[in-house]
């Protein structure tokens, strides 16, 4: 009986109790979650950030990757690779500037490639420093062979295309069946850069009605805005006499 | 102290228009910083002050550049000259008028290289290569010199209150 009377009563009580936990335990969880969402909220900003360094340690690694395997699968070419550290003073020209130079064993007319394609050559050379003159750049020329029909042209750079990253491919007979997406790679003749070096594709071709020889606008295979890094063959000169 | 400013600021110039430029270029184009800097310590100091930084300022890019010896240097020069010449004729606190002339004179050196540079070996792309790359490196040139040349006339009141003092 007594059980009857007192049971009702220690649930009122309890009831009262748990309402007035919760009440307090409210504002003192409040805080306590702020300050979790807070720690949890540097954990996250700190781990986007490794995340993000991550991901850029990923990319260069793929990179040098590449490159590590062109020059192991390019055995008969004497590499030095190299960082590009400065553009040309001037807007009118596509040279740029490397951070080897003689001290590296380098020379003058060295080829200067990018993952098996085709940059340009170096054309003036100091101790720890060497000037390069891209393909796309105006006073550039280089002997091209069209991989398809294996005609020999000449790949110039030109002041009109140069902007858009672009060249010229000049001398390119009547008769010779040519076509856009045609792979230009190069023909080892002139003694500057060796056989079989991609350069790019054939984007556009033209005509010139007073000329004997057509032209077409090629698109290099390489991204002269983005260039970092690139390789340069130490012995070009004698692998072309080979 | 005036030579060893003048040559620290040229020098800085340089290297930033060919490592650090590249990062803000529009369109391929980048703002000729020399050329600026050239252009408006002649503005504030004279024709014949102008004349040697630009002739200086032209070597260091004739060597670093590896191209003719000289060429850069003759320009920079004569744009240093010319430009020196409106020395007493600007109010050199508009830094306005700083940004005119640097328009007018960066149209001058880009039309005097392109015709050195290609006209006279037979590129006869004149227009083209007028609204491509001359007018493009004037105006953003011009765009940012007014915070350059601002530097520059502080620097040049500085030094002239040290020269005072000194005298």
């Amino acid at each position: 009986t007594l059980g009857f009377i007192v049971t009702p009563m220690q649930q009122a009580t309890t009831w009262v109790k748990s309402g007035v936990r919760n009440t307090f335990g409210y504002f003192s969880d409040n805080q306590k979650i702020r300050q979790q969402n807070e720690a949890y909220e540097n954990e996250l900003a700190a781990l986007q950030n490794e995340n993000f360094a991550l991901k850029q340690m990923d990319v260069e690694n793929k990179r040098l990757r590449q490159m590590l395997d062109f020059k192991r699968t390019n055995a008969q070419f004497e590499l030095v690779g190299a960082n590009v550290i400065a553009k040309d003073s001037s807007n009118w020209f596509q040279k740029f500037t490397i951070d080897k130079g003689t001290n590296d064993g380098l020379t003058k007319d060295c080829a200067v490639i990018n993952h098996q394609v085709l940059v340009g050559s170096i054309y003036d050379i100091g101790l720890n420093y060497a000037m390069v003159s891209a393909i796309i750049d105006d006073s550039s020329a280089v002997s091209a062979l069209v991989v398809r029909t294996k005609d020999v042209t000449m790949l110039k750079g030109d002041l009109t295309l140069q902007k858009q990253g672009l060249c010229k491919l000049t001398y390119i007979p009547r008769d010779a069946d040519i076509i856009p997406g045609d792979v230009l790679e190069t023909s080892g003749l002139g003694g500057r850069f060796p056989k079989g070096l991609l350069i790019g594709r054939i984007k556009e071709i033209g005509k010139e009605n007073a000329e004997y020889y057509n032209f077409a606008q090629v698109e290099p295979a390489v991204d002269f805005k983005r260039i970092e890094e690139v390789f340069i063959i130490k012995n070009s000169p004698q692998v072309v006499k080979q | 102290m005036r030579i060893f400013i003048t040559a620290v600021l040229v020098l800085f110039a340089f290297v930033f228009q060919t490592s650090l430029l590249d990062v803000i270029q529009i369109g391929n184009i980048r703002p000729n910083l020399v050329v600026m800097v050239i252009i408006q310590i002649a503005l504030l100091r004279g024709y014949y002050e102008g004349g040697i930084v630009g002739l200086c300022a032209g070597i260091v890019m004739d060597i670093m550049t590896g191209r003719i010896f000289g060429a850069f240097a003759l320009l920079c020069m004569l744009i240093g000259l010319l430009s020196g010449g409106f020395h007493h004729r600007i109010f050199k606190e508009n830094f306005l008028s700083a940004m005119m002339f640097t328009f007018v004179f960066i149209n001058v050196y880009e039309v005097l290289f392109y015709i050195f540079q290609y006209f006279v070996w037979g590129q006869h792309q004149f227009s083209y290569a007028f609204m491509q790359y001359v007018l493009p490196t004037a105006i953003y040139s011009t765009v940012i010199s007014a915070p350059i040349y601002m530097l520059l006339y502080r620097i040049n009141e500085w030094l002239l209150a040290r020269e005072n003092d000194y005298f």
